[in-house]
């Protein structure tokens, strides 16, 4: 049978009441739990499993995929309206979605997040439907080297996402790769910069760190000034305009590839493929400048990216049993409690199951895009709400996020204290972009630096002799040099034209 | 005024005795009616470990009596948050949790970890489930035995050994390969079973080692991977044709197992009671169904058993842990 048959049964099958109602089932509970902070896929999934073993194998998993990419899009509606992300891969929608929002553009924020999300997640699908062999196969010759150098590629990034000043990226770049380095070293097995606290061992939470830094940060920001000034009455249209689509039909492309690619490879997670796709963004943007301030295509490359990531973790799973990321680990577990074992065998053995599940997809993405394109009209209503009562709500939501990362309250002390550097910094204008970047990329830049050298057997020579290793170290080394590069043409040019301005503008940092 | 205090003393004198003797009328009556049973899973929920306990938990239930029995999960440090609060609970039953071996010993063992437990600050009730560990290459690799790849590490090619991390069963069986054929052999430290997978079949690692159960006999089987040497006494019953590394020359043997413990100090009737009721939970045919279909190993072992299982390993690991860095 055909590809197009076998899908075309599956889609039958889906639409089977049980499985049908499980199918919404998963994407409402998704879609809720992207709501709440803190809350992953994750865990979510974790709790469900036990509920699943009483359903069929077939309606289980669909349920559990359901809110395992249910999860994206809700994730982004408090990055939106209360700058809190929901997720870690949310982080990034936060940066240019919230003050989308503040200017009256939640609407088109939420929708063309739903729309790229929509995209991303159908291609992904396709993707595991049409190529899943081929495609597995061909992620598995990315090597740690290869990783490697996609995160230094991914960290070069912060220079242009340097908007302000680059000093001041930089400076919150670093930041973020040494707080990276808390907990237990992955080589030696040895605890660093713990101070002999056993919580700290696996690393200060991240999202509980972001949720203070962007959410707490906000509302300290926001009520040390005139409460009143920050009501947004006005909410503006509900959905993008044409502008809006013609700039986000670039970012959604380039981040369906980028998640996509990511997807399919263990170790990689949502969160790093969605702030690739911004750095990527940023980087081919006319007016960069422009990011960080309500750029359109800083929300829809990104939430773009990490739904085209989830469905592609399918692939690995199906065709060869290995689970890239925690949550389609749990996937596994769920597949694995009703009896079926993925692998090589899986289609042949399985194909009723494989194919509902891959149709059940599909169908899910069309159910989030109908909950979520009307529902943000809903949504948007928050911000009527006067901010003087508003702030308390975010507050106890970015309380209750930090304790639900670990089910501790030691979680929501790290998101207090990250919540006041997130004033400051905001103060001072330090961004907050590259500082995140980092935290979230750093570890796994160091890790896989470290495998590729244990495989090596300590030769550099890695980095030079595989081609895709070399061109990625190249691109990023490009990215550095490049804002350099124009900075220094501006100078030129501005000192060429008028010497006085030359001199002002050395002097301050700002070029 | 002396009298009332004598009294008082008499009271507290005999209140003292009443508490010294309840532990013994509590273990009788072992479990409480309306009392709750507190298994620590020290992983994240939904992990390997966690299904595994979740599954039991209903029929470990039934099969003692008690009126709840609650799984909850202490993840961090790699199973060091849990286990330490395990140590400290009141061995009174209430309390028991699950401490894989070998990562509770590795972590006790290693000073930079700072562990509070040891093996003496817990009393080991039962063996679960023993995942023997074996090495394994890719179907095009041209290793077919334990001998070959030796003999190519000898001849100065570069070896090298992916496993889930630093410390874990799978590293401890490199070093012991290390140790005892003197072949330089390079481990490379994976994230996880996963990684470890995703490096031997991209050819990014000449060799990798796994647990045997779920999708890697899938593997296996379709001739992706190929089992060069088990870690264990006997043949593994779904891979009857490959062959132990003791039967290739290395007596190595190594598993990641699951044990359930309680804290130290304990009385007798509990243990018996706990360890009994775990015995014929994992013996109901409808668990083992369950078990069977998720791809568990289920070992049982009494607390005598688990006890010298543990201190073997615990013999075995002490001299690696200065060759861990190698």
């Amino acid at each position: 049978m055909s590809t197009l048959n076998l899908l075309f049964h599956g889609t039958q099958a889906v639409f089977q009441p049980m499985n049908l109602l499980f199918l919404v089932l998963g994407c409402v509970l998704g879609q809720a739990i992207g709501v709440l902070p803190g809350i992953g896929s994750a865990a979510a999934i974790a709790l469900l499993i036990p509920v699943t073993l009483n359903l069929s194998a077939t309606a289980s998993v669909i349920m559990l995929a359901g809110i395992f990419y249910g999860t994206n899009y809700g994730g982004t509606i408090t990055s939106v309206l209360m700058n809190t992300p929901g997720e870690s891969a949310s982080v990034v929608t936060a940066i240019d979605g919230y003050q989308m929002a503040k200017k009256g553009r939640g609407g088109p924020a939420l929708g063309i997040a739903a729309i790229g999300s929509f995209i991303g997640g159908t291609v992904g699908t396709l993707g595991l439907a049409f190529g899943a062999q081929w495609f597995s196969n061909t992620a598995l010759k990315i090597g740690a080297s290869e990783y490697f150098a996609l995160m230094v590629f991914a960290v070069a990034l912060v220079t242009v996402l340097a908007t302000g000043s680059p000093v001041k990226a930089l400076l919150m770049g670093i930041l973020g790769l040494l707080i990276g380095t808390i907990g237990i070293d992955p080589d030696l097995g040895i605890p660093r910069f713990t101070f002999g606290q056993i919580k700290l061992y696996d690393g200060i939470a991240f999202i509980a760190i972001v949720i203070g830094f962007f959410g707490l940060g906000e509302i300290l920001v926001n009520i040390e000034r005139k409460v009143q000034d920050t009501i947004y009455t006005q909410v503006g249209s509900v959905l993008p305009n044409k502008q809006d689509l013609r700039d986000s039909a670039g970012p959604i492309a380039r981040g369906t590839v980028i998640g996509f690619i990511l997807g399919l490879i263990p170790g990689a997670t949502s969160a790093i493929a969605s702030f690739l796709s911004y750095g990527v963004e940023v980087s081919r943007a006319k007016d960069p400048s422009r990011f960080g301030k309500g750029a359109i295509e800083g929300v829809a490359g990104p939430e773009t990216a990490n739904n085209s990531f989830v469905n592609a973790n399918f692939i690995p799973l199906f065709t060869l049993g290995i689970p890239g990321t925690a949550s389609i680990a749990m996937i596994m577990s769920g597949m694995m409690s009703n009896g079926i074992v993925p692998g090589p065998f899986l289609f042949r053995d399985n194909p009723a199951f494989v194919w509902t599940v891959i149709a059940s997809m599909l169908v899910g993405q069309v159910i989030l895009l109908i909950f979520n394109l009307p529902m943000v009209r809903v949504w948007i209503l928050l911000l009527k709400i006067p901010y003087s009562i508003l702030f308390v709500l975010i507050l106890e939501f970015t309380l209750i996020g930090a304790y639900a990362v670990a089910f501790d309250t030691f979680n929501m002390y790290v998101m207090t204290i990250s919540g006041f550097f997130g004033y400051l910094f905001k103060k001072m204008d330090f961004p907050a972009a590259p500082f995140v970047l980092t935290l979230v990329i750093g570890p796994l830049m160091e890790k896989n630096l470290r495998k590729s050298l244990e495989i090596s057997g300590g030769e550099f020579a890695v980095f030079y002799q595989r081609p895709l290793t070399l061109i990625l170290l190249l691109g990023a080394a490009l990215t550095i040099i490049w804002p350099i590069f124009k900075w220094f043409k501006i100078y030129v040019k501005n000192s060429k034209e008028s010497p006085r301005k030359a001199k002002g503008a050395s002097s301050s940092d700002r070029v | 005024m002396i009298k009332n205090k004598l009294k008082l003393g008499v009271a507290a004198v005999s209140i003292a005795g009443l508490l010294l003797n309840a532990p013994s009328a509590s273990a009788a009556t072992f479990p409480a009616k309306g009392k709750t049973i507190t298994i620590i899973v020290p992983y994240d929920a939904g992990g390997g470990g966690d299904i595994g306990a979740r599954m039991l938990a209903p029929y470990f239930k039934a099969a003692i009596g008690a009126t709840n029995v609650e799984i909850v999960n202490k993840p961090g440090a790699g199973s060091q948050v849990g286990i330490s609060a395990l140590a400290a609970a009141a061995p009174d039953g209430y309390t028991i949790g699950f401490t894989h071996l070998p990562a509770t010993i590795t972590t006790y063992l290693d000073p930079t970890r700072a562990a509070t437990y040891n093996l003496s600050k817990l009393t080991p009730l039962s063996m679960m489930v023993v995942v023997p560990t074996m090495l394994v290459v890719r179907g095009e690799s041209k290793y077919t035995s334990l001998k070959d790849l030796l003999a190519d590490a000898a001849a100065g090619s570069k070896v090298t050994i992916s496993d889930s991390g630093i410390l874990s069963d799978g590293h401890l069986a490199t070093l012991q390969l290390q140790q005892q054929s003197g072949a330089k052999l390079q481990a490379v430290h994976s994230t996880g079973g996963a990684a470890t997978t995703a490096d031997v079949l991209g050819g990014q690692v000449s060799a990798g080692t796994l647990n045997v159960g779920g999708a890697t006999n899938e593997l296996v089987k379709s001739g992706k991977l190929r089992i060069i040497a088990m870690f264990s006494k006997t043949k593994d019953k779904t891979f009857p044709t490959a062959k132990t590394a003791k039967e290739q020359g290395y007596p190595i043997y190594c598993s990641t197992s699951r044990a359930i413990s309680g804290p130290a100090g304990m009385s007798n009737t509990v243990v018996n009671k706990i360890s009994t009721a775990l015995r014929s939970a994992m013996a109901n045919p409808e668990f083992m169904a369950k078990a069977n279909a998720a791809g568990l190993y289920i070992q049982f072992m009494w607390p005598n058993q688990l006890q010298a299982y543990w201190l073997d390993m615990q013999t075995a690991t002490i001299p690696l842990m200065a060759l861990k860095n190698s």
